[in-house]
């Protein structure tokens, strides 16, 4: 084979590239300067060679533990599961949560062969065995039905391991800028339920709860 | 290229690059369909969130000849089946549900399996939580029939002759064998595939394959047995060697609570 059609077999494995697209970026690579591909074959390499999974949150890191896990000023008492790294780097943009991490690598699809078993839930509950530090679990699972499952799994499976230990899940609902008018019934069932009142205003609880914001 | 609406059934759905969706699904008038729904995982897409698993709604889709894959322009949500994300028990029947139909349904149109999953899925979303075991099962076994595969309970798969009481049934063979047959089967080994049902076994047996849910309510080694029997019988004869990893995964767990 040669290196053209290696590279085009190559870029053609990456999800959502095509065998044209994989021929395109084949041959706008062999137009740039050598140390263009130079540097991006190192980069490719040092993924392989310095990323590893956090041995205690699952995330992706150069240094296990990852820096999240090691960082004094985050609030150890609280605990996010997500299903995918992704998803930690996304909840870290908002720069809203100052707790840690537990990175589950999936979620449960028994159509895909995915069941508990394949899912990083075994660590999940020795991080949350005799002497732990967290008070909260965060399940940030996506809100999807796979992840409804996932989620409510766990929670059963943390209530049976420790019943004291609270559990919570992200609010759903309307989506910021987005409009009303649009939204999907489920959508806007789930933002009924979980409607907040506004701060001192009084009046009945909401029908999910109605926390006070 | 031409523009169909259609029923349909979402069956799975996976990521496709940064922003679509490729979503398999079971339609009325297309029969089993894959679509490309682009710039779907966008948070601000208007579609994006109504194709979820199960979802039960008007799908459009830009059909292509010769394509497998047709561009998805829209999902109407009929009935959305969030709830069976609540219960690890009802999601994992309902995985089952569709795997059955995904791996085993005709690629053709088909209106009354169509209308078997449909409805399975409804049945299974408001189902008690003691029926849902029960509910599962004869959704499933009403897809199975509707795929022309019904099992012979009431005589002998071999012989023909009436067969009463206690009997077994060989999901190897698709049905019930009398007391010789049955004989003969285990004198020439290979009984894995059979299955002893005494006579309330069978006629729990008999109402969940006419797709009705049993007079007496199942206890779990019941429950588990005929999960079993149900996966045996697919794997026989509507499987053909491929894989039934949301089967097995329904089937491995006591996931729903039963009558115990």
């Amino acid at each position: 084979m040669s290196a053209i059609e290696e590279l085009v077999a190559e870029f053609a494995k990456l999800p959502g590239i095509g065998r044209k697209t994989a021929q395109r970026l084949t041959y706008f690579l062999l137009k740039q300067p050598r140390e263009e591909s130079a540097r991006l074959a190192r980069a490719v390499a040092a993924l392989g060679e310095r990323v590893r999974t956090c041995s205690q949150c699952g995330d992706l890191t150069e240094a296990d533990p990852c820096a999240i896990c090691t960082d004094p000023r985050r609030d150890a008492g609280l605990l996010c599961v997500v299903e995918e790294a992704s998803d930690v780097a996304a909840i870290e943009r908002a720069a809203e949560y100052r707790g840690l991490y537990h990175v589950l690598g999936g979620r449960l699809s028994p159509l895909d062969g995915v069941g508990p078993d394949r899912l990083n839930v075994a660590r999940l509950l020795e991080r949350l065995a005799n002497g732990t530090t967290v008070r909260e679990v965060i399940v940030a699972t996506n809100p999807s039905v796979e992840g409804e499952a996932t989620a409510h799994y766990l929670e059963r499976t943390l209530h049976e391991r420790a019943p004291a230990l609270g559990v919570s899940r992200l609010a759903r609902g309307l989506p910021v800028g987005g409009e009303l008018e649009y939204a999907d019934g489920e959508t806007i069932a789930q933002a009924f339920a979980a409607r907040r009142r506004f701060p001192g205003a009084g009046g009945a609880e909401g029908a999910g709860g109605g926390a006070a914001a | 290229m031409p523009l169909v609406t259609t029923p349909a059934v979402i069956l799975h759905v996976m990521p496709y690059g940064d922003t679509s969706k490729i979503v398999r699904l079971l339609t009325r008038d297309l029969g089993l369909a894959s679509g490309i729904a682009r710039g779907a995982r966008r948070a601000k897409s208007a579609t994006g969130p109504r194709l979820d698993l199960f979802a039960l709604g008007s799908a459009t889709l830009r059909v292509r000849e010769a394509r497998e894959l047709s561009p998805l322009t829209g999902f109407e949500i009929a009935r959305g089946h969030a709830a069976l994300g609540h219960d690890v028990g009802r999601f994992a029947a309902a995985s089952a549900l569709a795997e059955l139909a995904l791996k085993c349904a005709p690629a053709e149109p088909h209106a009354e399996v169509f209308g078997a999953v449909a409805g399975g899925l409804a049945a299974l979303e408001s189902a008690a939580a003691g029926d849902v075991e029960v509910t599962a099962l004869a959704a499933c076994w009403r897809v199975v029939v509707a795929l022309g595969f019904s099992p012979s309970l009431d005589r002998c798969v071999t012989c023909g002759s009436p067969v009463a009481g206690t009997a077994h049934f060989s999901a190897a063979q698709g049905g019930a064998l009398c007391a010789r047959h049955a004989a003969a089967r285990e004198e020439g080994g290979g009984f894995d595939d059979v299955t002893r049902l005494v006579p309330s076994d069978r006629a729990t047996l008999a109402a969940l394959v006419a797709g009705l849910l049993p007079e007496a309510p199942l206890d779990a080694r019941h429950a588990v047995a005929h999960r079993r029997l149900l996966r045996s019988f697919i794997r026989h004869h509507l499987a053909e060697d491929r894989p039934l990893p949301a089967l097995a995964f329904w089937d491995r767990s006591a996931w729903t609570a039963t009558s115990s």
